[in-house]
């Protein structure tokens, strides 16, 4: 399988209405690489899907596919794989002739294609399911059926919208596992799109965070995690703690409601910033800090291996996460000690 | 439900079928006249109705009538109904009230216009009058059926089609039409039906040639009172329940296989 590069250029789709669907759209994505597209309902992550898929038509920019401009070629000639929200099966073919339907397209052999529908069942464990029909199957089995139909024809880039936002979440996982299988296996540059954070996270190699249109960051999981670039993709990502700081002259923040802050950047004198501190970075400590007010717990979530504080530090409202065995002394309605180091307090580079 | 309601229901259904408790045991009576009950039962009438000329001519032209019916509402309709359901353009609901329109014009005022304006065009006593007339009548329903089963369609299922490498002819041949395929057969039965039980513009303009099953059976039972009649009405029926119970198997028999949007859909119009 080629695995080609795909590259958007000042994407824009315009419905005529106030907001543009997709603002101005700049990505590109190497060969073999897996980028999800992360953002919430509405964000422009799907319908960017679609202009590049070619079942909806930018109104300005340009989408090459490798060397190709694709804007002019219809969808049925780009030789890309889409696996399906509802997995769009063909309900009156059995498995096989529905993953058989990219070769005979192609005027494939019946033995080739026997032979290429058989590998792809392989891949995706369905083997001894050819004759069945779609309604015949499980939601993951559709799943399976669906993605083995979009990578058996060896496109040059596969599709993936929400596939697996209609299993439950055992299967879910499982399924994660096995794209990311498939994925290292063929070598084959995938486009993942959806809207949960822990998909996009364990999934990709680098993640677009789509908002209102626009792409707000693009990077690794762990750039977007801790170095976010704006306040959206730091609340949208993760558990968060994002407080409002003033640059002081010393290069540490004055922080509303908690006092002075530093930060892993130094602050420019007389700036209004977000500051990002993630709760499980936040330690519980045995006395006062750094002249740190203490905090008030006003309600604890177990999750049983660790456990969430809710409450407000100074007058700020506060989240930390620790682990089980750490939180057993304290009470729901009672007042600890918090400390962190200055590295994990992320200054987020956008005036507040 | 409450047993009172039963009761009204079960009531409704006998006064409803009244008539076919009356018509098909007559159709099996030895007596020479429309006479009930029966005297003695034979099949007689049967025979008669399959044998006479005056009786099998117009069956002959009531097939002939509701086959070009069926075909020529096929060829309007499936066109109309994608083209209502997928577009969206300036006069699309006028269009559709315009398609809906035969069933709110009275028959007998439709039939009177035919009289006039097809006889202008030598078109009266000829199956292509006929057949154009039947057809007007039959597009409503044919096409409520197939805009509702349209309206139930994924189109992301015709979209992974085309991204598989099916240009949208191919898609339409292997896909759509395959999926629908229910929906048509049910669209082009209903169209086959409604042309066959026409009486009102049959008696205007089928003349007596070209005269249509029903058109015959009120000439008979003016005339002569011909207890055939009988036989024909219940061969009519048969033919009609025949065709309910066809597309009534075989959308069950789609859903049974796929869950079924389609099948679902023109379920709560037929």
């Amino acid at each position: 399988m080629t695995a080609r590069s795909l590259s958007i250029r000042n994407v824009t789709k315009s419905y005529g209405a106030l907001q543009n669907a997709v603002d101005d759209v700049t990505l590109d994505v190497l060969p073999g690489e897996f980028v999800s597209f992360l953002g919430p309902s509405g964000s422009g992550k799907t319908t960017t899907l679609m202009m590049v898929a070619g079942f909806q038509d930018p109104t300005a920019g340009e989408i090459r596919l490798g060397d190709r401009v694709i804007g002019p070629i219809p969808p049925y000639r780009r030789n890309i794989g889409m696996v399906f929200q509802n997995y769009a099966l063909f309900p009156h073919l059995s498995v096989a002739d529905n993953i058989g339907f990219p070769l005979r397209m192609r005027g494939m052999g019946t033995a080739e294609k026997t032979e290429r529908v058989g590998r792809a069942l392989d891949m995706v464990n369905l083997k001894g399911f050819e004759s069945r029909f779609p309604a015949e199957l499980s939601g993951g089995q559709q799943q399976r059926v669906a993605l083995a139909r979009a990578l058996v024809f060896e496109p040059d880039l596969i599709l993936l919208d929400e596939p697996l936002g209609a299993l439950d979440k055992n299967l879910r996982e499982h399924m994660q596992v096995e794209l990311k299988r498939i994925h290292r296996e063929l070598g084959v540059t995938m486009i993942y799109v959806t809207h949960d954070q822990t998909e996009a996270m364990t999934m990709s190699d680098r993640i677009a965070v789509f908002n209102k249109g626009r792409i707000e960051q693009v990077g690794t999981p762990t750039d977007i995690y801790f170095k976010p670039q704006t306040s959206f993709v730091a609340s949208f990502i993760g558990d968060s703690n994002l407080l409002s700081g003033v640059g002081r002259q010393d290069g540490g923040f004055d922080v509303d409601g908690i006092g002075k802050v530093k930060g892993a950047e130094a602050a420019t004198a007389g700036r209004r910033q977000p500051l990002l501190l993630r709760p499980e970075m936040v330690r519980l400590a045995a006395k006062p800090s750094d002249g740190r007010p203490p905090m008030k717990i006003e309600a604890r979530v177990n999750y049983g291996d660790n456990v969430l504080l809710i409450g407000k530090l100074g007058t700020a409202p506060f989240r930390v996460r620790v682990p089980g065995p750490e939180a057993k002394g304290l009470s729901d309605d009672g007042e600890c000690h918090v400390t962190w180091q200055a590295e994990d307090v992320h200054v987020v580079p956008e005036t507040a | 439900m409450s047993w009172q309601i039963r009761t009204l229901a079960v009531a409704i259904a006998i006064f409803l079928a009244a008539p076919l408790f009356i018509v098909i045991p007559m159709s099996f009576s030895t007596a020479q006249s429309l006479s009930f009950p029966p005297p003695g039962y034979s099949l007689r009438n049967y025979a008669n109705f399959f044998s006479d000329p005056t009786w099998t001519q117009p069956l002959i032209n009531s097939v002939i009538i509701g086959i070009g019916t069926s075909v020529l509402t096929m060829l309007l309709v499936v066109p109309a109904s994608f083209a209502v359901i997928r577009n969206e353009f300036r006069g699309r609901s006028a269009l559709r009230l315009l398609l809906m329109l035969p069933m709110i014009v009275p028959t007998i005022v439709m039939a009177l216009g035919y009289y006039i304006y097809f006889g202008d065009l030598g078109l009266v006593q000829s199956y292509p009058g006929v057949i154009l007339a039947h057809t007007c009548i039959a597009i409503p329903i044919s096409f409520l059926i197939l805009t509702a089963a349209l309206k139930g369609f994924d189109r992301s299922v015709e979209q992974a089609a085309m991204g598989l490498g099916a240009t949208p002819l191919t898609t339409f041949r292997l896909v759509t039409f395959p999926m629908l395929r229910p929906a048509f057969l049910v669209a082009a039965l209903f169209a086959f039906i409604s042309s066959f039980d026409e009486a009102v513009i049959s008696l205007f303009i089928s003349g007596r040639d070209k005269a249509t099953l029903p058109r015959q059976m009120f000439n008979s039972f003016r005339q002569e009172a011909d207890p055939t009649i009988s036989a024909a009405a219940s061969f009519l029926f048969l033919l009609v329940l025949t065709g309910i119970v066809i597309s009534r198997v075989y959308a069950w028999l789609r859903a049974r296989q796929r869950g079924a949007a389609v099948a679902g859909a023109f379920g709560d119009k037929t």
